[in-house]
């Protein structure tokens, strides 16, 4: 093991570093990860007054969006991404369903986390430029983790919950 | 060391262990790597289940559930991270005790373990027997895994990645994280003064923090005096695996820079900030 510490100046930064932003997965890989050689056939929705009151009912949960991004797979399948909002993130997530119903994969396939009243701009990376013991420090370097003051997945948990109402709501009645 | 002469790398995420864990391994084949990646997934579950104070089933309940002088035979990750909160208990006199469970169900953090035997207030780690997998109590004590299951999920996942052939990952769960093949990662330690960026750059180990929250967040407790951790202190621990890093992050919140014989024991560094004081490191810090 070996470990540094750095105490930073945020003004010794090109910019500060209030966003942090990953991108795990894009929606053809999470097509391939869920539904692996399976044909899928985009099958988005408008969700109507009374099909957001009925998942609002059913979950507690309110869709963020009355746009529906869902791809029914050959095998009968469900594949569907959505946003979740959290006091300080924002999460876009891929729920997968077997022909069942059941859940086959829940996947974060993008987190964005602004906090502490330093967010400036748009969807940055806090990449590292400052400077260590007066050496420039290695370039191009992100700093992709944060540690301490661990955020809750309860959206995560909350927005799972919406999804598998806004199936059993809206796409397993539409294929029966 | 230019960004273009780093391995690829696969990276996913997934709701687990109340938080978002994330998993990235060198990618030498896409199939294979995923494979590694939900193989690590499905051991994080696993031990969630076992170590879950609210889970019924799990070994920890069934555990909490014991009466003075019954034996229980438990799954040999609970036992493995049972043996080492025991050790640390005792390296730490008892300032990491993972019989926390009473206090916390008293203090509201926690619901009372259905179907549990009271709680011997006098109870503590000292109560607590193991022999091999199987484990007994001279008193009724309630366990709680809360601060060290998580760390343990991490080298677990660690292990099974290193099982299937990857040699360079890194499995962060919120924060707390471990990273092995030679790789290293820059941490930003949540914590500081706002125009300060502290930052720890961790090859081959694991790095946890604990505290710096507000109070809608986890209390800790000094098992030895049982009184609550106050609010506003924060640490990282540096450690070789993440199971230690988790649990010492308690014991140099409890006890400061007396830590410090605890942390050599381990091979463990402490980086610790509160208002007054500003960052200190505590141990062999660098």
């Amino acid at each position: 093991m070996k470990t540094e510490f750095m105490l930073l100046g945020l003004a010794s930064l090109a910019a500060p570093a209030g966003v942090h932003a990953t991108t795990y997965l894009s929606v053809p890989q999470v097509q391939a990860l869920m539904f692996p050689g399976e044909a899928l056939k985009p099958d988005a929705r408008t969700l109507n007054d009374a099909q957001i009151a009925a998942i609002h009912k059913d979950s507690g949960e309110t869709p963020p969006s009355r746009e529906l991004k869902a791809w029914r797979a050959a095998g009968g399948g469900w594949l569907m991404v959505d946003e979740v909002v959290g006091k300080h993130e924002f999460i876009t997530l891929a729920v997968g369903l077997d022909a069942a119903g059941a859940v086959k994969g829940v996947e974060i396939m993008d987190y964005r986390e602004a906090y502490g009243g330093q967010v400036r701009g748009g969807a940055w990376r806090g990449q590292f430029t400052g400077k260590r013991h007066g050496a420039p420090l290695r370039l191009g370097r992100d700093i992709q983790n944060i540690s301490g003051a661990t955020l809750s997945s309860k959206h995560v948990t909350d927005g799972v919950r919406r999804l598998l109402a806004t199936h059993a709501l809206v796409l397993a009645p539409s294929v029966s | 060391m230019p960004l273009s002469s780093r391995p690829a790398f696969l990276e996913r995420a997934q709701p687990l262990l109340g938080t978002t864990v994330a998993v990235r391994v060198a990618r030498a084949d896409a199939a294979a790597g995923h494979a590694a990646i939900d193989a690590a997934f499905r051991e994080i579950a696993k031990v969630h289940r076992l170590m879950s104070f609210h889970d019924t089933d799990s070994d920890l309940s069934r555990l909490n559930r014991l009466g003075a002088m019954e034996t229980v035979r438990l799954d040999p990750r609970t036992a493995e991270v049972l043996a080492l909160a025991l050790e640390l208990a005792e390296q730490s006199q008892g300032a990491f005790d993972p019989c926390v469970g009473a206090r916390a169900v008293a203090d509201g953090d926690l619901p009372p373990p259905p179907g549990a035997p009271a709680a011997d207030p006098m109870g503590a780690w000292r109560d607590v027997h193991l022999d091999g997998c199987e484990a007994h109590f001279t008193r009724p004590v309630w366990l709680d895994f809360g601060g060290i299951a998580k760390g343990y999920a991490v080298d677990r996942a660690i292990e099974r990645l290193r099982a299937l052939g990857v040699d360079q990952a890194c499995v962060n769960a919120g924060g707390d994280l471990r990273v092995v093949g030679g790789e290293s990662e820059l941490v930003r330690l949540r914590a500081g003064s706002a125009d300060t960026l502290p930052i720890v750059e961790i090859t081959d180990g694991a790095l946890a923090s604990s505290g710096g929250g507000d109070a809608a967040m986890a209390r800790h407790y000094d098992g030895a005096l049982g009184d609550q951790i106050p609010l506003g202190q924060f640490v990282s621990v540096a450690a070789p695996t993440c199971v230690v890093a988790d649990a010492l992050t308690k014991v140099v919140l409890a006890r400061g820079p007396a830590a410090g014989a605890v942390l050599g024991f381990y091979g463990a560094k402490a980086w610790a900030f509160d208002a007054e004081l500003g960052w200190r490191s505590i141990g062999a810090a660098s």
